[in-house]
């Protein structure tokens, strides 16, 4: 979870005051967990959203005082891969499955993975987990 | 073209998200937030979600 402050996505990590008081209330209201709503891949943030990023997500007006933007699906595949990588498969994996991405998607995405881990270890990994998914010899930078 | 409810996601999370406009109104304040993970990814509570993260 971000926060939008002018044309870019910051950190929600710790909530504001005045969300943080929303959140807890909304969940005693609707009988949900104290942190249904949480910052959740706030990290993400320190080395970059994938370029265009807000201009792909989409925006939804849930109320005057709260707007909300949704990622996008070319972003979500990035996301996903990077997770998939990072912890090992598992329901990451199936999450990007069924998101169906095209060799060029997963390509970029990978591309942009290299910059949030641009380590030996992580880039054997996505090589590996590229070609679960049918890409193989491609320049990922 | 995905309608706003199919974005938003199911009934808990629509509710929810319209819960915390209200509280957020009261207290005056005006947000703007970014789901970052894949659908609902940052909405703990739900059986897909769960409570991961990214």
């Amino acid at each position: 979870m971000g926060l939008v402050s002018g044309s870019e996505v910051t950190s929600s990590k710790p909530f504001p005051d005045e969300l943080a008081r929303a959140v807890s209330q909304v969940a005693l209201d609707l009988n949900l967990p104290e942190d249904w709503l949480n910052p959740g891949p706030t990290d993400l943030l320190d080395f970059g959203l994938p370029e265009g990023f807000l201009n792909r997500a989409h925006r939804v007006e849930i109320g005057p005082p709260l707007t909300v933007y949704f990622c996008d699906r070319f972003d979500q595949v990035h996301f996903k891969l990077y997770a998939m990588v990072d912890n090992g498969g598992g329901r990451h994996a199936e999450d990007l499955r069924a998101l169906d991405p095209t060799p060029e998607e997963l390509v970029a995405a990978a591309r942009w993975t290299t910059t949030h881990d641009p380590s030996e270890g992580f880039r054997g990994q996505l090589v590996l987990a590229l070609a679960e998914f049918g890409v193989r010899d491609v320049d990922i930078g | 073209m995905e309608s706003d409810s199919e974005i938003v996601g199911g009934r808990w999370e629509a509710q929810a998200l319209a819960g915390l406009s209200q509280q957020l109104g009261k207290s005056g304040a005006r947000l703007e937030l970014v789901v970052i993970g894949g659908a609902a990814l940052d909405l703990a509570g739900s059986p897909r979600s769960g409570n991961e993260g990214r």
